[in-house]
């Protein structure tokens, strides 16, 4: 039987039972006493070509599956606290509650962020105004007491480690401002300057996990890269949809950018002291 | 708890971020699924990356995900790496490598023997033919060959009964066989 003449049922039941045997360990000549001898020829033709494909598709190296394990598990934390941090937004009581907490946990810095607070409550309405302030984008209003919010979280973080957690919140916040002046037009100058954002806050996220690593905390930089590479998988989303050339260009300047970021993160020494260069390509 | 329920399960705790059920569907999932990348691919370390790619996306969309079987969650997956392939090969087409850029993954101090290089020549001329297959036929290789499924699993990752499946499966090897042995045509 050649490629050429018409195959039966009985042929293709024949090539699949022989592939399963095989891939249990049978050897093929036993396989092909069970069919048609007209059939031997191609079925063994056949699966020698699905044997190299077999062998074209290697196992993952087990270090990679183990190295990759702990920094994905790192970003399925980041997520369930944005998640936590979102349902929390939504809801005021939940935000009071949320600062209370936060209160409770940093007394010494209580004073600053109750100043804080007040502040918001007489420059504007106060829980209404920081409410709002979740969806404003860079250039209105509003978007200051966004950044205002954000000193704030910054100063109530316990530790290094916390703080770098907090870096990679405002980093997943930045993407979504990215996103949001996207998807509302908000026009080039907006766009433009959510893209700077983003760009300052990675630098700055990266020169933490980078500080940190240098320090002995080994997840760190695993960390950021996690957070670095969600925000450019969506960079690259939003520059291969971009409709306007001079925003898709500017959006793959930026996708570079993050890249040089990741390669950074990647390349960082356990123990080696900061170097100059290693901030070259500053946003 | 019946292997069903527990894969409901183990998607259901997922989708609320939950860590550890996120690090089992991660164990479960991630040999196949760094092998359907792999199959494309000719370095490596591609195949991490793209592997790391799905991953990162699968968190993102989990939410949405409305799966409840394994099947069902391994099709899903799958179908994330085949846009994440798509997306890394149309990148290579427009910023060609070097051919056998594997050998840069060797350790330079270290000969290599003309097995290795062989092996390296064939998985090479492997991926540029299932490059050549038709979208159904190339995923039907790789349920068989690659995740050595059977016709119903097969059936269920392409949305084919398994008479169809019969026939992709027969077809595809027929096709590869002939670019593979064009290939050693001088």
């Amino acid at each position: 039987m050649t490629a050429e003449q018409p195959h039966d049922d009985a042929f293709f039941e024949a090539l699949e039972n022989c592939r399963r045997r095989m891939r249990s360990g049978e050897p093929l000549a036993a396989c092909l006493a069970l069919h048609p001898r007209v059939y031997h020829e191609e079925i063994a033709a056949l699966l020698a070509v699905g044997a190299r494909v077999a062998q074209a598709a290697p196992e993952p190296a087990p270090a990679f599956v183990a190295r990759f394990e702990p920094v994905l598990l790192a970003a399925v934390d980041e997520a369930r606290r944005e998640a936590r941090a979102q349902r929390n937004e939504l809801s005021p009581v939940g935000r009071l509650r949320g600062l209370a907490g936060a209160l409770r946990a940093r007394a010494a810095l209580r004073a600053a962020a109750v100043a804080l607070l007040a502040g918001l409550v007489l420059a504007g309405s106060g829980v209404a105004v920081v409410e709002a302030s979740g969806d404003a984008l860079p250039g209105e209003p509003l978007y200051r007491v966004t950044r205002w919010r954000e000193t704030a979280e910054l100063w109530l973080a316990r530790s290094d480690s916390a703080r770098l957690d907090t870096r990679q919140q405002f980093l997943a916040r930045r993407t979504l401002e990215l996103e949001r002046a996207a998807a509302r037009q908000a026009g080039a100058a907006r766009a433009a300057e959510a893209e700077r954002n983003l760009g300052r806050e990675v630098r700055q996220l990266v020169d933490r996990a980078v500080r940190l690593r240098e320090r002995g905390d080994t997840r760190a930089t695993a960390r950021a890269l996690t957070a670095v590479h969600t925000a450019r998988s969506r960079v690259t989303q939003l520059a291969a949809t971009a409709p306007d050339p001079e925003r898709r260009s500017s959006l793959l300047r930026l996708d570079r950018f993050l890249a040089a970021q990741e390669r950074r993160l990647r390349e960082v020494p356990p123990a080696a002291p900061t170097s100059g260069a290693a901030r070259a390509g500053r946003w | 708890m019946a292997q069903a329920d527990r894969a409901a399960d183990l998607i259901r705790r997922a989708r609320a971020y939950d860590r550890e059920a996120f690090a089992e569907l991660y164990r479960r999932t991630v040999v196949p699924v760094y092998r359907y990348c792999a199959v494309r691919l000719d370095n490596p370390s591609d195949a991490e990356e793209v592997t790391q790619e799905v991953y990162v996306a699968a968190l993102a969309g989990i939410g949405r995900l409305r799966a409840e079987g394994e099947l069902a969650l391994l099709a899903w997956l799958y179908q994330i790496a085949r846009h994440k392939l798509a997306d890394r090969l149309r990148a290579r087409y427009r910023r060609p490598t070097a051919p056998l850029a594997a050998a840069d993954q060797l350790p330079a101090n270290e000969p290599l023997p003309q097995d290795i290089a062989f092996a390296r020549e064939d998985r090479a001329a492997v991926h540029r033919a299932l490059g050549e297959l038709t979208a159904d036929q190339r995923e039907v290789i790789v349920c068989k060959y690659v995740l050595d499924y059977d016709n119903a699993r097969t059936g269920a990752i392409v949305g084919k009964n398994a008479n169809a499946v019969n026939q992709l499966h027969h077809r595809a090897l027929a096709r590869l066989r002939g670019l593979l042995e064009g290939e050693r045509q001088p």
